[in-house]
């Protein structure tokens, strides 16, 4: 039957955006994989589980959206998985000794992962014009993404991570009051 | 619509595939039209409008998929063609005569009744005729059960569904669906 013009239109909106959420769903599954594989490595269940989950919500609602947003959480996810990979490490061996002193390897392999995330994020939105929407769409999403592994080692590893990644968006905050 | 429309409305289809709302009105104003005068020429008008929403909907759920490098009216137009044809085999399906009628005509044996009869019957002797030799066979042993095999096993229930699965294929190549 046929329906009204204003309702058709109403209609093909609905059925759009409809369609980009479960699109963004669909696409979104890996970042949850990613949650279960370091669940798996750590014997840890919830709390990479639950930083997966929000990491696959942020991922859903940035691809839902589009735009330079949606396209930065590809990017976010690949450089989060450098802090990521380091705090799994600093997990799994959770000291380093060199002749009698042992170092605790956490904050280092959390911090170090996130300045290059940082700046992997950084050198992303310097080449963009919309540097600043992708600077905070990546960086949350990397940030997200090395929590996952960030959480096994405690609330500080996190902190670490978060810090790392601030300190790598220095240079683009250089380079933009310098183009001021 | 002139090259210049299209390539301003491809350019349109991009950004709200790339997830720009504001491109949703430009894109629906110009290819509503569009959609619709299509189905307009390929279907009766009671079809057409119906035909063109359903087409229309279906472009929009796909948008977000667009590939950029193909022309939007030309893919817009694929899918209304292929919503026309299922419009139309659902016409072509909705006047074989029911299966209610066809038992009328066969106990009441009329003119019309015989007919059909003599024509499934054509029809079925062609799309057997298609087939080989051991096939006919097969068929001929299943439905009247006059052949020296075994009727029953795994080798023999194979045969026949494979011989059944090659007269509906033979049919469709001859009758359609």
């Amino acid at each position: 039957m046929a329906i009204d013009p204003v309702q058709l239109r109403e209609k093909a909106k609905r059925v759009y955006e409809l369609a980009r959420l479960r699109h963004a769903l669909a696409l979104s599954i890996p970042v949850l994989l990613v949650g279960v594989m370091v669940a798996l490595l750590v014997h840890e269940v919830s709390l990479p589980l639950i930083v997966g989950l929000l990491l696959y919500i942020s991922s859903v609602v940035l691809l839902w959206w589009g735009r330079v947003p949606g396209r930065s959480v590809l990017p976010g996810v690949v450089y989060g998985l450098l802090p990521l990979t380091g705090s799994v490490i600093a997990k799994l061996h959770q000291h380093v000794c060199m002749g009698f002193d042992c170092f605790s390897t956490c904050m280092l392999y959390c911090m170090s992962g996130g300045v290059v995330a940082g700046l992997l994020v950084a050198r992303l939105a310097l080449r963009s014009d919309s540097p600043l929407a992708v600077f905070f769409s990546a960086a949350s999403t990397a940030l997200l993404t090395g929590a996952i592994g960030g959480s096994c080692v405690g609330v500080h590893g996190i902190v670490g991570m978060a810090i790392g990644i601030g300190i790598g968006a220095v240079p683009l905050a250089m380079r933009r009051r310098v183009q001021r | 619509m002139d090259s210049q429309a299209r390539q301003h409305l491809t350019h349109l289809m991009s950004q709200l595939a790339d997830g720009d709302r504001a491109a949703f009105d430009g894109v629906y104003s110009a290819l509503w039209p569009a959609v619709s005068a299509f189905c307009a020429k390929m279907l009766p008008s009671a079809d057409a409008e119906d035909t063109a929403q359903m087409a229309l909907l279906k472009v929009f759920e796909q948008a977000s998929s667009f590939d950029r490098d193909k022309d939007v009216l030309a893919w817009a137009l694929a899918i209304a063609t292929w919503e026309v044809r299922t419009m139309r085999q659902r016409h072509a399906r909705s006047k074989a005569i029911p299966s209610d009628d066809i038992e009328a005509e066969f106990s009441g044996k009329n003119p019309e009744g015989l007919l059909l009869d003599r024509e499934i019957v054509e029809a079925a002797q062609s799309a057997i005729g298609m087939l080989s030799d051991v096939d006919q066979a097969t068929l001929l042993a299943t439905f009247s059960g006059e052949s020296s095999e075994p009727t029953k096993g795994a080798t023999v229930r194979k045969r026949r569904q494979r011989a059944i699965y090659r007269l509906k294929e033979a049919w469709r190549s001859i009758y359609g669906d």
